[in-house]
């Protein structure tokens, strides 16, 4: 049986019998992985307390052919990014990063851009002082690295530029002025700022992160599109971005002093 | 031979936690050589436990009465609630015969991907419970993973948004990762009585 060693993000856990877990990882080069870690669950299991969602290690794992679950050998830590899991919000945005990537990239295909993507944005969720920008920013390069970029450059019907511009989840991108009307139901405006920011979340260098603005209105329009948009591409509700939301009106007004990312 | 029956047994103790086929067969025909009231023993016993238990109208701890054991207990101190997450976590913590307050059971912890958000756990009758009865201390002894902290953080703003209760977390002499089931004494013991205070 071959013996494999990766890097790897935690991204999902679920407890499998008795004191088992199946856990899935992205990986750099195999992209995700799911498998199982017998005893994980063991206060003093070989896993040690680190098979955690949200932690960075090395992985150590065998893989059979024909299996569809790889089996976990060990598994050490790199990064355990505890100040993400010290702060509600921080550690809600970590996991509904974690459920778009499990729901969009398939099994066993390499993807280390989008495994950096999900290291990087890790770290500066933890670090930033604002977390929406951090989070807006994932969501459209996470789009981009998966394949499933809407076209936000030009009309996706004509290739014009007449603005203002509708975007339709349907057609994937955006519609202009003399298309729209055309264009039957489910077109929504869409902002010159959206699609302002849209293209510098692409073109962003590493060292300018920090300096990304994002005002509270733009950022909601924004929010509300991309939130449309993967729960199309999903089929699905995503349960954490719901979650998000509650905990934004829900706590946020409760305590006295601004929670971080919540504008 | 003929002997569905004993199939039937072996599937469906291999249903259990923990037990695969080896062991369901070795349990089957141990149980088929044992004294027929022994085996019967048995299965009334588990009868019984589906007839009677059920949760606690106030904790959520399991019980066979309206209120359970620990809830029914005056000598208990009612104004220092233990919060954990399984009823599991109760036991753990019970059998170290030194705390001396009352629990509430979540059952489970706050995890929005595996669609468990505030509304699947047993939080309303927790928070009815604060507005109810005088509460001095809440203590959160949900696990150090990511789900349980999140509860703890989650369940602390709640609680001292309502009024000036003390909120406390359990100390992690449990590792992250770690389930509270699975603690021994001496770990748990310690965990208690390091906690801190939330603010
Ligand atoms: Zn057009
Ligand atoms: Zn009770």
């Amino acid at each position: 049986m071959p013996l494999y060693s990766s890097e790897a993000i935690v991204l999902r856990k679920i407890d499998y019998r008795d004191a088992d877990r199946i856990v899935t990882f992205l990986t750099p080069d195999r992209g995700k992985l799911a498998g199982l870690a017998r005893g994980a669950r063991r206060l003093k299991s070989r896993f040690g307390p680190y098979l955690e969602t949200l932690t960075h290690g090395t992985l150590i794992y065998y893989d059979r052919e024909g299996k569809n679950l790889i089996h976990v050998n060990h598994f050490d830590i790199l990064h355990s990014f505890r100040k993400l899991r010290e702060d509600l919000f921080r550690s809600a945005s970590g996991q509904y990063l974690a459920e778009l990537v499990l729901g969009l990239l398939p099994e066993r295909e390499a993807a280390p851009e989008t495994f950096q993507l999900l290291l990087q944005t890790l770290d500066r969720l933890q670090k930033g002082v604002e977390t929406e920008p951090i989070l807006r920013i994932f969501e459209i390069r996470l789009l981009v690295l998966s394949g499933f970029a809407p076209r936000v450059e030009s009309c996706v019907r004509c290739g014009g530029q007449a603005a203002p511009f509708g975007f339709s989840v349907e057609q994937g991108g955006v519609v202009c002025r003399d298309c729209r009307s055309s264009t039957v139901a489910g077109v929504r405006p869409v902002s010159r700022g959206v699609l302002r920011f849209w293209e510098q979340a692409l073109a962003l260098k590493e060292e300018r992160f920090d300096r990304v603005r994002l005002e509270g209105k733009l950022n909601r329009e924004l929010r509300d599109l991309l939130h449309h948009y993967y729960r199309h591409l999903l089929g699905r509700e995503i349960r954490s971005f719901v979650f998000l939301e509650r905990l934004r009106k829900e706590i946020a007004g409760l305590t006295p002093q601004r929670e971080n990312g919540t504008q | 031979m003929e002997a569905s029956s004993l199939n039937r047994l072996i599937e469906e103790l291999k249903r259990l936690p923990g037990i695969g086929t080896k062991t369901a067969q070795r349990l089957a025909f141990f149980l088929m050589k044992v004294p027929k009231e022994r085996a019967l023993g048995l299965a009334r016993a588990i009868e019984e436990v589906k007839e009677k238990v059920r949760f606690c109208r106030r904790c959520g701890n399991l019980s066979e009465n309206d209120l359970c054991g620990i809830c029914s207990d005056s000598r208990r101190d009612a104004a220092l609630i233990c919060v954990v997450q399984e009823a599991m976590d109760v036991l753990a913590i019970d059998r170290m015969g030194e705390y001396r307050g009352v629990f509430h059971v979540l059952h489970g912890a706050l995890s929005p991907i595996d669609n468990i958000g505030p509304d699947e756990l047993n939080l309303r009758p927790l928070m009815e419970r604060l507005e109810e009865t005088e509460v001095r201390e809440v203590i959160l002894a949900t696990n150090p993973t990511i789900e349980g902290e999140a509860t703890a953080m989650y369940l602390a703003r709640l609680i001292h948004a309502k009024r000036g209760i003390k909120v406390s977390r359990i100390a992690h002499g449990i590792p992250m990762g770690g389930h509270l089931e699975y603690a021994d004494e001496v770990t748990l013991s310690k965990a208690l009585e390091g906690r801190r205070e939330i603010q």
